[in-house]
């Protein structure tokens, strides 16, 4: 918004709906609701047990303020996009359809392999999958 | 300045109904990471 890129006339600010509980489920797995904070997943004893990558990519990731502020759900829904979206003066078809990207010739060497077109390289930003690819056992560090 | 109107909810189906709104968008948390 600060660079109007995006200029909704409204808000719904959800940061407040009851949806942070961590629980186990009947028949394994856990269930996360989508505004439990990053730092409260990573944090959770049965998380850390039971998932310890996941609560070691959470943590990885942003710097603890940050953490404690981003939820679940607004992480892993956040727009594929790259630098270049948020670079007015750059070409991004994801911003303004049909002006290029500039990622393409630009620099991007984080930027998708897979998924990837002429149109956009961008990679998807939430912190579980980009995190989890990179992990490697701090045994192995 | 692009002037925008904000309500805060608390549940889920006000939530719905406070999205329909034309021009209406969520807000909430998230983190970046692209390295």
């Amino acid at each position: 918004m600060k660079l109007e890129i995006e200029q909704p006339t409204h808000l719904v600010d959800i940061s407040r709906l009851p949806l942070k509980q961590i629980e186990e489920v009947p028949g394994g797995g856990i269930r996360i609701g989508a505004q439990a904070a990053n730092s409260d997943v990573a944090g959770n004893d049965r998380v850390r047990a039971l998932y310890p990558v996941l609560s070691e990519a959470l943590l990885s990731g942003a710097s603890g303020q940050l953490r404690n502020k981003a939820s679940i759900g607004g992480n892993l829904l956040q727009r594929t996009r790259c630098s270049y979206f948020y670079d007015t003066a750059a070409a991004c078809n994801k911003r303004t359809p049909g002006t290029g990207c500039a990622a393409l010739q630009g620099v991007n060497r984080t930027h998708a392999i897979l998924g990837a077109s002429d149109a956009c390289i961008a990679s998807h930003p939430p912190t579980w999958p980009s995190r989890w690819r990179r992990w490697t056992p701090r045994s192995k560090c | 300045m692009k002037p925008f109107t904000y309500e805060r909810v608390t549940d889920v189906r006000a939530a719905g109904a406070a999205v329909l709104r034309p021009g209406a968008r969520f807000i909430s948390g998230g983190t970046i990471s692209w390295t």
